[in-house]
């Protein structure tokens, strides 16, 4: 079965394009469907890019002309202009010209939008996200039989399989006693990670694709996407969608909000929400959720960017090197000390580097902390974007790099992490909760001039390996990698000195 | 809590996991962790530091450490279970073997076991699958920083003052840090005073110190797996997070804690502790105590016992208008001071203690390494432990038949601990209910009879020499029987006392007294399951195990059993088997505890349980749902039973028992569809006038569908008191049946006994206690010789059993106490209580065990089995008995169900606990009686009896007059007629006093409000009571518990009794019910109605 695509197919149309939270481009919107008399004014979800958000695209016969938050004057003049049958082109951001029927942005060479490749985000800003005719479900007449050969990995810290082939998990499912459950972990409950939110607001029709053919694959007749109790917009976002595709996906999965808090976003954690628990804390593996995971059934945790990835190879095979040791692109936020955040996705032998142009730093970068508030901290982002070697650097997968200029403090920056991890942690595993709580009772003596390396990065290496979950284990990550860069810094503020002089008080 | 509780589960996922009702509401804080251990059906192997070591399915790395020397791991609980080199310490894990530990954990938090794998880098050993082919190293450098480090962050956040702490020298920290040479933990200890949490200390039997507390979540699964209560969870996160309760309360004291002791029980600090115990193995320093350490506590508030005053706490609140100015306050006032006298002089000087002490602590803290206070602590703690007498022995109150470890000093008992080796408590590895972990203070009480008590020439009892005492009864009982004959004596045997007590008693009737006239309190409680199991089955005791087959039934019907209340242990195996899928079912007029955890509930009529038992059976037979093979192999009579259920229509059974067609069949078809079904019941199917009929009806229903003589299934009388099954029927205290249910009347065993004892004991039956009562009012039965017994509260009717006591002409009373029953006595003689004793009790799965002392009976108070041999001596009689041991050697050769039983067998390990029928010294014993393939039944041909039963009305119907009915049964924290549990603080710091529970719509018509008094009156009499509105009963009936003398409900039951076993009716009365409200006069309140009054009999010289 296909559908008939509709904005896709329209070759004259505006679209505007806004970020995460959908209200946001209202006056745009407003303004161009006011201007538009037979031209359709279409409503995309973001792009990832949030400078010069809301975008108002036009495009007519294959052309395409960006304009980054045009006032609504401009706006009114735009739609004028097009309606007169011209794409107006004069002060556009962008001019490309494309194939007419794209379902992916048409890339402009220059600015945010043209850093890495656009696969998987190729969609967002582009399709209408709420409509189903835009969009092709695989799900419909596949499974995710394709993509379990192709090696990919899973996404994110809310995956059961982070950084392991997903394939791995949906046999032990399929392999298991009892009726399997599909679980999308949305609820990050960390600012800083927003590939999931972009794909779910700019495609969320392809996660939910990505989520019925994993489904179809391991045989499971329930499907669960978790969100954040705190994000109504997306919610309202996605039982939208989910109604308005229901009639056309094999397995239509149920919408259910979770805390909003760190914690309930491990893997685990969040199977304890879903089951109603009222304190969250995760559980003990092994047994993994694929052998005993919600109720106790065999369950297949995921991120959407990995049911979003997962659809893609579903949809394109040849768009996925299984050869490769992390197959398929990387989807990263790049944020800190930068005007306007970044969603970028770079294929698996582009260079971490490059999110760098995604941005505009305003001072000079000193560092990056990369994996999430509890990744880890370098000097240097100038490695592959993969799992392998960014674990190999010491640095978190979790889809996000922080740059930070000259005036951030590095034992500021990290104790403040050390801070959060004793105070988001679970309480249930004493590495965990204890530890941590070590860790940054050990940064603050340095304030009293103790600076003990040796004591910190002990408690680090048994903090890492024997937490029952990822908050305990990475709670190290972002001190001991920025002792091994900044070790004189560390020393300095041992003698009441702060390089960066940022510090001011003590932690 | 820190999380919203709107947030909704997954709407529409099916659950596959099973719960109960109850089980489902709980809100432990922990997560729903998957089952731990390899899930292969076959054995694995895997290498601990280079060695093979073959696993059974289902194990964890631990139990690999474990199986190849117990020097690696320490995982056993307790002080002594640590290894003093062990490598892996294993801090939270608990593992005592048997069910219970098996719902404890493994949690995992602690990470003190971390040990390293090729294949998976460093693991939790507690929790990690012994997989196939894994290689696990216990001593590689990554594998011991984790350890140390882990053990360090534990130390980090406990506070360390194990001198004054209550769990020192059972504190596994402790010694876990000794083991490990901890010497200055890396992270200090937790030491800030400003930061301490208060104890609390508002139970009065468990404390609480969260300062201790390494949150294990020992206590969490205690509570809620292993009670299955659902009191305790975990709350809070990161630094914040501790144990709390599930509901609103901040307190022990407000929870619902039942105080069944399992969290201080698994509690591997002094973070939750007994107070009996508390302090035990402390540094024995006035005022160096854990409560001065913290300097924070939240104070308990004493309530009154019947040491203080004769009906405690009855009365208004202080405030309340109705409360008499300055009565109520002062009686309070009083029983406090008197409590506290002791404590005044600490009181006084409690601000230089905590000073001093404080002061002590921080001096010891800035100049002596961590490890240095170990050292002291503990041997500190040794020595004091040595001093404290310790004996396993068996819990003297329900029949579930509890073991433990009893700690005693100086005479007096402390508090019980959990038994080494959980072979030696077969019923309950490590379980207790509150009055066997914390009941055994009375046993201290300063009320107890010191000496013996003569009344005297004003009618008064005075204390006298027990030369004087003795002399007198045996002159008194001569002069008796010469005048009146020889059966004008009467004897009742205890079901409290040991086996060899209660043989012994039954010996002194028929041998030295030569009267038939022996009977004990059983008659009161399961006499007609007696009555219908020996027609139908043979033995007149319970088929099967508490443990592996009332533990592991596939379904339940339970009826007339408020099981949580009366047999906690018990209960627990069910609930948690409920819990892990079995189907309950429960018919009962009062929704009990057990029945919020049932499957199906149905509420009868009181009074009707032959009709919906027999609809039960027709309708499976019906509905060709019977056993039809099992039937036609092992039963006879089948068709009789077909053809008289035919009456009981699903109509008639709505009709008298209240009981919906749709219930029946729903029920009928649980029962039918379950591979194995155990039927249990107590007082609510005996205590009736057709008792006999109920219980009769109840074992055609286990035949008709086969569920008797296999695992799992079988019939299960719950017995009510500690030995009812030994001391109230095993060793012939009945009429008309001698030692091992044998035949008087048969002259092979006439002879054996003649030859044994030198007479033949009499062969026709006496009186049952009943008759004894109506005998002694009619004249007939002058003297009385009653141990342990208290019929002037247990009696139905008392105010005519009191004027028949009053009427006897001379009773004599062996007790503790000076029961409600020893105010009429003629002679009290002072004996011993469990705590204080040697002897064997037999279980309600006739299970025998051993019973010993840790404490001395008080003043000259003496062993009963020595008061009833000095008896005999002085009435000719030569018994030469040294100890119990040599009782249980004639009763062996005696009585041939327990033809195997010495003291020898039962006091090693592997035998420990014989079930009869023991037919000698090579015999296992029994654990289920019966075969389901071969039949077996205890009658010649092998055959078990299909009997009809017939139901009928009870003795009384509603009227216009009495227009609702009374029940009555018991309560958790009381004990029968209450003469000891109504001595213990804590006990009535729960249940302070009697009560009448009245559903909402009854006490809407009748105008009563929740807490006010009523007045509750039968033909016989009537009490005042508090009301309490709930829907446990059904409307219009009533329920008043059994145990109190102030608002004493057998002055309300009347004089029923079932024709077979003579059990009085006591779960059926009509009475009315009148508000008393705001004329509520105190001085009644205050006034028992039993007991505490001055009786004045005739005195030694008027008769």
């Amino acid at each position: 079965m296909t559908q008939e695509p509709t904005t896709l197919a329209r070759s004259t149309v505006v679209r505007v394009s806004t970020d995460e939270r959908p209200a946001s481009g209202d006056r745009t919107l407003a303004a161009a469907r006011a201007a538009a008399d037979s031209v359709p004014v279409v409503r995309t979800g973001p792009t990832g890019i949030t400078a010069a958000t809301p975008l108002v695209m036009v495009t007519r016969n294959g052309q395409t002309a960006f304009y980054g938050d045009p006032s609504p004057a401009t706006v009114r003049d735009l739609v004028d202009e097009l309606e007169a049958g011209t794409v107006p082109t004069a002060d556009a951001d962008a001019v490309v010209e494309h194939d007419p029927e794209t379902a992916s942005l048409p890339v402009p060479e220059r600015g945010p939008l043209s850093v890495g490749r656009r696969s998987v985000l190729g969609p967002c800003g582009w399709v209408a996200p709420l409509d189903p005719a835009d969009w092709s479900f695989v799900s419909t007449d596949r499974t995710a039989d394709i993509a379990a050969g192709g090696g990919l990995l899973g996404r994110g810290r809310g995956d059961a399989a982070t950084n392991e082939p997903v394939s791995n998990v949906w046999e032990t499912a399929s392999e298991t006693d009892g009726d399997p459950v599909v679980v999308c972990n949305a609820n990050d409950a960390s600012a800083l990670p927003t590939g999931d939110e972009t794909l779910l607001s700019g495609a969320p029709m392809a996660v939910l694709d990505g989520i019925a053919a994993v489904a179809e694959y391991v045989d499971a007749g329930d499907a669960v996407i978790y969100v954040n109790e705190s994000r109504s917009d997306l919610q309202a976002n996605l039982r939208e969608a989910i109604d308005a595709a229901a009639d056309t996906l094999p397995v239509v999965p149920q919408l259910v909000a979770g805390p909003d808090e760190f914690r309930a976003g491990e893997p685990t954690a969040a199977l304890e929400a879903l089951e109603g628990a009222d304190r969250v804390e995760p559980r003990l593996q092994p047994p993994a959720p694929a052998k005993r995971g919600l109720y106790g059934r065999p369950t297949v945790i995921h991120t959407p960017r990995t049911f979003a990835h997962v659809q893609r190879a579903v949809a394109e095979p040849d768009s996925v090197d299984a050869d490769a040791a992390d197959p398929g692109t990387r989807i990263v936020t790049v944020t800190g000390d930068v005007a306007d955040r970044a969603t970028v996705e770079l294929g698996s032998s582009a260079n971490l580097a490059a999110v760098r142009e995604a941005v505009e730093m305003d001072g000079s970068f000193k560092m990056a902390c990369v994996g999430g508030v509890l990744g880890g901290v370098t000097r240097s982002l100038d490695m592959a974007p993969t799992a392998q070697s960014l674990r190999a650097a010491g640095l978190g997968t979790n889809g996000v790099v922080e740059l930070f200029d000259s005036d951030r403090c590095t034992v500021e920056t990290v104790g403040k992490r050390a801070r959060f991890a004793s105070m988001e942690n679970s309480g249930r595993c004493v590495p965990g909760r204890e530890g941590t709580k070590q860790l940054a009772e050990l940064l603050r003596d340095i304030y009293d001039g103790s600076f003990e390396s040796d004591k910190i990065r002990e408690l680090g290496r048994v903090m890492r390996q024997s937490s029952n979950c990822q908050v305990g284990a990475h709670a190290p990550r972002p001190v001991t990698t920025a002792i091994d860069e900044f070790e004189p810094e560390f020393r300095a503020h041992t003698d009441g000195h702060c390089p960066s002089g940022t510090c001011t008080e003590k932690l | 809590m820190s999380t919203d509780k709107s947030i909704p589960r997954v709407p529409d996922l099916h659950d596959p996991q099973p719960e109960t009702p109850v089980t489902k509401e709980f809100e432990t804080g922990t997560a729903n962790d998957p089952d731990v251990g390899t899930d292969t059906d076959d054995p694995t192997t895997l290498t601990v530091d280079g060695e093979p070591v073959t696993v059974a399915p289902g194990s964890t790395i631990i139990d690999a450490l474990q199986d190849l020397d117990d020097d690696i791991v320490s995982v056993d609980p307790g002080a002594e279970g640590v290894e003093d080199d062990a490598d892996v310490p294993a801090l939270c894990y608990y593992d005592r073997d048997g069910d219970c530990s098996d719902e404890i954990g493994p949690r995992s938090e602690c990470r003190t076991c971390m040990v390293e794998t090729e294949e998976h880098g460093l693991v939790p050993s507690c929790s990690f699958p012994a997989e196939d082919g894994l290689t696990v190293s216990t001593d590689t450098p990554d594998a011991e920083e984790a350890r140390s480090v882990n053990l360090d962050l534990v130390l980090s956040n406990h506070n360390l003052r194990c001198t004054t702490c209550n769990g020192n020298g059972r504190c596994e920290l402790q010694d876990a840090a000794i083991s490990e040479g901890v010497d200055h933990p890396r992270y200090g200890v937790f030491d800030e005073r400003d930061q301490y949490e208060p104890i609390d200390d508002t139970s009065s039997f468990i404390q609480i110190d969260r300062n201790k507390c390494i949150l294990c979540n020992r206590c969490v699964d205690a509570c809620n797996d292993v009670q299955v209560e659902g009191v305790l969870r975990i709350e809070g996160h990161g630094e914040d997070t501790r144990i709390g309760f599930q509901s609103d309360a901040e307190t022990m004291h407000d929870s619902e804690c039942v105080s069944c002791g399992h969290c201080a029980t698994v509690c591997p600090t002094g973070s939750l502790t007994e107070k009996g115990i508390d302090g035990a193995a402390t540094l024995p320093l006035p005022g160096f105590t854990q409560r001065n350490s913290i300097g924070k506590v939240i104070e308990h508030e004493d309530v009154e016992t019947i040491d203080d005053t004769t009906a405690p706490n009855r009365g208004f609140e202080p405030g309340d208008p109705r409360a008499a100015k300055g009565k109520t306050g002062l009686a309070r006032f009083a029983s406090q001071a008197k409590r506290r006298a002791g404590d005044i002089a600490k009181d006084y000087g409690k601000k230089a203690f905590l000073a001093g002490e404080h002061t002590a602590e921080s001096i010891a803290a800035n100049t002596m390494p961590e490890g240095r206070l170990f050292d002291i602590a503990s041997a500190v703690s040794d020595y004091r432990l040595s001093k404290i007498d310790k004996q396993e022995t068996t819990c003297g109150f329900c029949a579930v038949g509890c073991r433990f470890e009893m700690w005693g000093k100086d005479g007096d008992s402390l508090g019980v601990v959990p038994v080494d080796d959980p072979d030696d408590a077969p019923a309950n590895n490590f379980s207790t209910c509150v009055k066997g972990k914390f009941g055994h203070e009375f046993a201290n009480s300063e009320q107890r009879v010191t000496e013996p008590l003569i009344r005297n020439d004003d009618g008064d009892l005075e204390p006298t020499s027990w030369e004087e005492a003795l002399d007198y009864v045996a002159e008194r009982f001569t002069e008796i029987q010469d005048d009146h004959g020889i059966d004008s004596l009467g004897c009742l045997a205890s079901s409290k006392g040991s086996n060899e007590e209660a043989y012994l008693v039954q010996k002194f009737a028929r041998q030295v007294l030569g009267t038939k006239n022996i009977d004990n309190c059983a008659r009161l409680c399961h006499s007609s399951t007696v009555a219908a199991l020996q027609q139908t089955l043979g033995y007149g005791a319970m088929t099967n195990r508490i443990n592996e087959d009332i533990g592991e039934a596939d379904a339940y019907l339970i009826s007339g059993s408020n099981t949580t209340e009366s047999h906690p242990v018990l209960a627990t195996r069910i609930k948690q088997n409920v819990r892990d899928g079995a189907d309950l079912v429960v018919f009962d007029p009062r929704k009990v505890g057990i029945a919020e955890h049932a499957d199906q509930y149905t509420r009868t009529n009181p009074g009707y349980d032959v009709a919906w038992l027999n609809g039960l059976i027709r309708y499976i037979i019906e509905h060709d749902l019977h056993d039809e093979d099992f039937i036609e192999r092992n039963t006879k009579n089948f068709e009789e039973v077909r053809e008289k259920v035919q009456a009981f229509t699903p109509e008639k059974v709505e009709e008298l028992a209240g009981v919906s067609p749709e219930e029946l069949a729903s029920a009928a078809e649980t029962l039918a569809d379950a591979d194995s079904v155990v039927f249990g019941w107590a007082m609510g199917m005996t205590q009736q006038s057709h008792g006999t009929e109920n219980l009769i009806a109840m074992a055609d229903l286990a035949l008709v569908l086969g569920q008797v003589g296999k695992p799992g299934a079988g019939l299960s009388p719950f017995r009510g008191q500690n030995n009812v099954q030994g001391g109230g029927g095993d060793m012939g205290t009945l009429p008309g049946s001698l030692p091992g249910y044998q035949n008087p009347a048969d002259d092979e065993v006439g002879e054996k006994f003649a030859d044994a004892w030198g007479e033949r004991p009499p062969e026709e039956p006496g009186l049952k206690v009943p008759e004894m009562l109506a005998e002694a009012h009619a004249g007939n039965l002058r003297g009385m010789y009653v141990v342990g017994e208290n019929p002037a509260l247990s009696e139905p009717d008392i105010q005519h059993a009191a004027e028949a006591l009053e009427d006897m002409e001379f009773l004599v009373v062996q007790d503790i106490f000076m029961t409600e029953t020893a105010d009429y006595a003629d002679v009290v003689l002072p004996a011993a209580t469990s705590p204080e004793k040697h002897g064997t009790f037999t279980n309600t799965e006739r299970r025998i065990q051993r019973v010993r002392p840790t404490s001395e009976p008080p003043g000259e108070a003496r062993q009963d089995w020595e008061i009833t041999q000095a008896l005999a001596r002085r009435l000719g009689y030569d018994w030469d008995y040294d100890h119990p041991r040599e009782v249980m050697d004639e009763i062996n050769s005696l009585a041939p169900i327990y033809g195997g039983v010495t003291y020898d067998r039962l006091e090693s390990g592997e035998e420990h606990g014989l079930q009869w029928p023991c037919w000698d010294e090579d015999h296992e014993g029994t654990p289920y009686l019966y075969d389901y393939d071969e039949g077996n039944f205890n009658f010649e041909d092998g055959k078990a009896r299909f009997v009809p039963a017939d139901g009928g009305h009870p003795g009384e119907i509603p009227d216009e007059e009495y227009p609702l009915t009374l029940t009555s049964g018991r309560v958790l924290y009381h004990w029968h007629t209450g003469q000891i549990t109504r001595r213990v603080e804590g006990l009535m710091s729960h249940v302070g006093e009697s009560f009448v529970e009245v559903h909402p719509e009854t006490a809407e018509k009748l105008g009563i409000a929740d807490g006010e008094y009523v007045r509750v009156e039968s033909r016989r009499g009537d009490i005042v009571v508090k009301a309490q509105v709930t829907e446990r009963v059904g409307p219009g009936t009533l329920f008043i518990p059994m145990h109190f003398a102030a608002g004493a409900v057998n002055k309300l039951t009347g004089e029923t009794f079932d024709p077979t076993a003579g059990i009085p009716e006591y779960k059926v009365s009509s009475v009315r019910v009148e508000v008393l409200g705001p004329e509520t006069d105190e001085t009644v309140l205050r006034t028992p109605d039993a007991g505490g009054k001055q009786v004045r009999k005739r005195g030694a010289g008027d008769d």
